[in-house]
C-alpha cells in the first residue's frame, strides 16, 4: 500500500505539465487588455482570459510582482506583443516556473508574427530616448493588424488545443468579418480628414495615424519617454501653428499640464485616447476602442 | 446588390410559373403531382441557396474592393512599412550593461574614535567625490534550461566578480537552482546591488551584518514556489522558499570567517506576498542564517534571523504614477565567543544584537521619489555599541538609464560613554550603458 502511495505521489510530482491540458477552459494570460480582448473573441467559450497590464496602465512599465507570477503559473497560453515592449515579462516568465509558456513553447503566442513594423531605427541609440530596437511596438492600434493578431492567436490556440481548431477558426472569422465591416465605415468617415496634421504626446499612434490618413508632425515628448522641456514646447508651438495642427493626442496617464499649455497657446483641442480597451469609458472591446479613439479625433477635427 | 435581388425575384417567379404549368399538364395523376411538387420545392430551395451564396460572394467581393480602395487611399498618406532588421549577427552575444555609480558627499564627523572603531566606515570623513564602482553585467541563456549572469564590480582597489552564476530553471518539482557566486538571499536588501538601492547606502543593520556592498557567497541556492492563490484571498497570492549553502569564508561580511576552511553558511528565506487589491500589496519575508565556526575567525558560530515587511499602495487614480512604499526590516544576530587564537587570544562574551530600519517613500510622479529612512542598529560584534540614523532623500529618474539622487544622512553612534555624530550631504549619479534589464519589483527604486 505504501509502495502504491509512493508511486502515485511520484507520478503526480513528475507528471509533465503538458499532460495537464484537459478539456476544461484554456487559461490565457495576455500582457495587455487589447490582446486580451482579441483573445477573448477568438477563444470564445473555450477560454478564460486575464490581462496583466490594467486598462489605464502603461504597458512599458508593468510592475512584475509575485501576483503576476501567480497569474502565469498555471496559464496554458501567454499572449504578448513580442518585440521589446514588454521587457518586464522576461523575469516574470522565468520566475513563474511554467514551462508551457516560455519563449519557444507552444503556449507562448507572439502576436507580432507577420506584422510589418513602422519606425525601425537604423542606428538605435539612447540619445534618441527610449527607443524600440525592432520598430514601434504599438501595432495593434491599426485594425488591420488587429486581424493579424487574431490570426496569430487562433493559430496558437489551435496548436495548443487541436480538438477545437475549427471553433477558433470560426471565432476568428467572425471577429475578422466584424472588424472588416467596421473598418470600411471608419475609413469612409476619415476620408474628409486625410492628411490632417496632429501632434501626439508619445509615439504610440503611428499605426493608427497611418491607417486613417493622419500625419503626426510632432510629439509633446522631445524624445520617447523624455518629459517635455519649455524649449521643446516653445518649438512645438511654432510647429503646430505653422502646420495648422488642430488636435493633440494624449493618453490617460500622461501629464495633462503640457498638453493643456499647448492647447491654450495654439487653439488645438486635446483629445484623450487610449491604447487599451477599458482605458476610456464605453470601450469594453478592441473594436470599441478603435471606434472611440477615431470618433474622438474626428469630432475634434470637425 | 439590387440587381441580384431583381434576378432572384425573376428566377423564383419563373420557377413558380414552371411549377404551375407542369401541374396543369398532368391533371389526372395526383400522387405523381405531389412528388413533383416536392422535387420542384427542393430545386427552388437549392437555387435559393445558390443565389444566397452568389449574393454573399458578391457582397464580400464588393466589400473587399471597397476596403482595398480605402486602404490604398489611407496608405498614400503614411510612410511605407519598414522590414525588421536582422539581428542574426549579435543575437547569441550576452546582453551587456556597464553601470558607473558616482557620488559626491560633504562629510562632517565629530566625536570619539572609539565609536568609529566600533562601526567601521560609518564615522569617517571620506573624499568628497568617489567613483564608487563600475559594474559590468553580462546576461545570456547558455542552454535551453539555463541562464547565466556575471557581474564584475570594478572598484578603486580591485576588480572582482560580485556575482557569477547559472540559473537552472528546468528542474523537476518547480525547483530552480542557482550555482556559482551570488548575493545571499537574506532579507530584502542584501540581494540588491549598490547601484540599484533605493537610497545611496544600505540600511545600517545591513552594513553592519553584510558589509557596505552586501555579501555574496560561492555555493548553491535552491528555490521553489510553495503555493499561489487568487488575489484578494486572505491566503498569500504567492509564496516561495529559498535555501542556500555557501562557503563560510567571506571577506565582505564581518560575521563570516576570512580564511579558507571547510565550514559552510546556510541561508533560507520564506516569502509571502499578498495582492490585497489592484492598487496595493503586502509582502513578508522570514530569513535565517547560520554561519559555521571558523577556526581562524575572531568569533565562533553566528546565527541570524530576520523579518521584513513591505507595503505598497498606488493612488487609485487611473493612470497615476503616485504610490507609497513602507518597508521595515528587523534583524537579530547572535555571535558566539570564538576560540582562543593568535588573532584573538581572549575571546569576548557572546554578543546578541538587534537592528532595524523603516523606509517611507512617496513616488511623486513618473520620475521623482521622495523618502526617508530611519535606522537603529547595535553592533553585532561589540556589546553596548549602537547607532541611530535618519536619511531623507530625493531621487530623480531622468529616464531608466540616468538617475540623480540627493541625500542627507545624520548618524549618531555611541559606545558605552563615548558618542560620535556624522552629517553627510551629497548626491549620487548612476548611469547605464547598454541593455540593463528592467528592475524587479523588489528594487523599490
Amino acid at each position: 500500500m505504501n509502495l502504491l502511495a509512493a508511486f502515485t505521489i511520484a507520478t503526480a510530482l513528475v507528471a509533465s505539465p503538458e499532460d495537464e491540458i484537459t478539456s476544461t477552459k484554456l487559461a490565457i494570460v495576455a500582457t495587455h487588455p487589447a490582446l486580451a480582448s482579441i483573445a477573448k473573441q477568438v477563444g470564445g467559450e473555450l477560454v478564460t482570459v486575464t490581462s496583466i497590464c490594467k486598462p489605464t496602465g502603461d504597458v512599458h512599465s508593468v510592475d512584475a510582482s509575485p501576483s503576476v507570477l501567480a497569474q502565469l503559473k498555471d496559464a496554458a497560453a501567454f499572449v504578448h506583443s513580442g518585440l521589446d515592449l514588454e521587457m518586464w515579462s522576461e523575469d516574470a516568465l522565468k520566475g513563474c516556473g511554467n514551462d508551457r509558456i516560455q519563449a519557444g513553447a507552444r503556449g507562448n503566442i507572439d502576436c507580432s508574427t507577420g506584422v510589418e513594423m513602422l519606425n525601425v531605427p537604423a542606428n538605435p541609440s539612447r540619445a534618441d530616448g527610449d527607443v524600440h530596437l525592432y520598430g514601434n511596438p504599438h501595432y495593434w492600434l491599426d485594425p488591420l493588424n488587429g486581424r493579424k493578431i487574431a490570426e496569430n492567436i487562433a493559430n496558437g490556440l489551435s496548436a495548443l488545443d487541436p480538438k477545437h481548431a475549427a471553433d477558433y477558426a470560426r471565432n476568428r472569422e467572425t471577429f475578422d468579418a466584424d472588424l472588416k465591416k467596421r473598418l470600411i465605415g471608419w475609413l469612409k468617415s476619415a476620408i474628409p480628414f486625410k492628411n490632417t496634421t496632429i501632434v501626439c504626446y508619445h509615439d504610440s499612434f503611428p499605426y493608427f495615424a497611418r491607417r486613417f490618413g493622419f500625419q503626426v508632425v510632432g510629439f509633446v515628448e522631445p524624445k520617447p519617454r523624455i518629459p517635455p522641456t519649455q524649449a521643446h514646447l516653445a518649438s512645438l508651438i511654432d510647429l503646430m501653428r505653422d502646420r495648422q495642427v488642430k488636435v493633440i493626442l494624449r493618453e490617460p496617464y500622461h501629464d495633462p499640464k503640457a498638453t493643456e499649455f499647448l492647447a491654450e497657446k495654439t487653439g488645438a483641442k486635446v483629445v484623450t485616447v487610449s491604447q487599451m480597451p477599458g482605458g476610456l469609458d464605453a470601450t469594453p472591446t478592441y473594436q470599441d476602442l478603435i471606434e472611440r479613439n477615431l470618433t474622438a479625433v474626428l469630432d475634434a477635427l470637425r | 446588390m439590387s440587381a441580384f435581388h431583381g434576378m432572384r425575384r425573376l428566377t423564383l417567379a419563373f420557377l413558380a410559373a414552371s411549377c404551375a404549368a407542369h401541374a396543369q399538364q398532368s391533371p389526372g395523376n395526383p400522387p405523381d403531382s405531389s412528388a413533383a411538387e416536392r422535387a420542384y420545392e427542393e430545386r427552388i430551395q437549392a437555387l435559393e441557396k445558390r443565389l444566397a451564396e452568389l449574393e454573399a460572394a458578391a457582397k464580400t467581393q464588393h466589400e473587399q474592393d471597397e476596403l482595398d480602395t480605402l486602404l490604398k487611399q489611407a496608405e498614400a498618406a503614411g510612410p511605407p512599412p519598414v522590414a525588421r532588421p536582422s539581428t542574426q549577427q549579435s543575437v547569441l552575444n550576452p546582453k551587456i550593461s556597464v553601470i558607473p555609480d558616482f557620488t559626491g558627499f560633504y562629510h562632517k564627523v565629530t566625536g570619539d574614535n572609539e565609536v568609529a572603531d566600533a562601526f567601521p566606515g560609518l564615522f569617517e570623513e571620506d573624499n568628497p567625490f568617489d567613483l564608487r564602482s563600475v559594474d559590468v553585467e553580462f546576461r545570456a541563456p547558455v542552454s535551453p534550461g539555463a541562464d547565466a549572469v556575471a557581474i564584475l564590480g570594478v572598484g578603486e582597489e580591485e576588480a572582482a566578480f560580485e556575482e557569477a552564476y547559472v540559473v537552472l530553471h528546468d528542474l523537476p518539482w518547480d525547483l530552480k537552482a542557482k550555482v556559482g557566486r551570488f548575493k545571499l538571499g537574506f532579507g530584502r536588501m542584501n540581494v540588491i546591488h549598490n547601484h540599484d538601492l533605493p537610497q545611496t547606502d544600505r540600511p545600517l543593520v545591513h552594513r553592519l551584518v553584510f558589509g557596505d556592498e552586501g555579501t555574496s557567497g560561492d555555493g548553491v541556492s535552491l528555490s521553489r514556489p510553495l503555493y499561489s492563490n487568487d488575489p484578494g484571498s486572505w491566503l498569500p497570492t504567492w509564496s516561495d522558499i529559498t535555501v542556500e549553502v555557501v562557503n563560510a569564508a567571506n571577506e565582505e561580511s564581518p560575521l563570516f570567517g576570512t580564511e579558507a576552511h571547510q565550514e559552510v553558511a546556510a541561508v533560507a528565506r520564506w516569502k509571502n506576498f499578498w495582492q490585497i487589491a489592484d492598487n496595493q500589496d503586502f509582502e513578508t519575508g522570514l530569513s535565517t542564517m547560520q554561519i559555521g565556526d571558523s577556526p581562524e575567525s575572531t568569533h565562533g558560530q553566528v546565527g541570524g534571523y530576520g523579518l521584513d515587511l513591505t507595503w505598497r499602495y498606488k493612488d487609485p487614480v487611473p493612470g497615476s504614477f503616485r504610490d507609497w512604499l513602507v518597508q521595515a526590516e528587523v534583524i537579530r544576530t547572535s555571535v558566539e565567543n570564538g576560540h582562543p587564537s593568535a588573532k584573538n587570544p581572549a575571546p569576548s562574551e557572546d554578543v546578541d544584537a538587534l537592528g532595524e530600519y523603516l523606509t517611507v517613500q512617496r513616488r511623486l510622479d513618473e520620475q521623482h521619489y521622495l523618502g526617508v529612512r530611519l535606522d537603529r542598529a547595535e553592533s553585532p560584534l561589540q556589546e553596548d555599541a549602537d547607532v541611530f540614523g535618519i536619511t531623507p532623500y530625493l531621487t530623480w529618474y531622468m529616464n531608466e538609464f540616468l538617475r540623480l539622487r540627493l541625500q542627507y544622512q545624520y548618524l549618531s553612534g555611541s559606545v558605552e560613554h563615548a558618542d560620535s555624530h556624522s552629517h553627510a550631504l551629497g548626491f549620487q549619479l548612476t548611469w547605464v550603458f547598454g541593455a540593463h534589464p528592467p528592475e524587479p519589483y523588489w528594487v523599490n527604486k
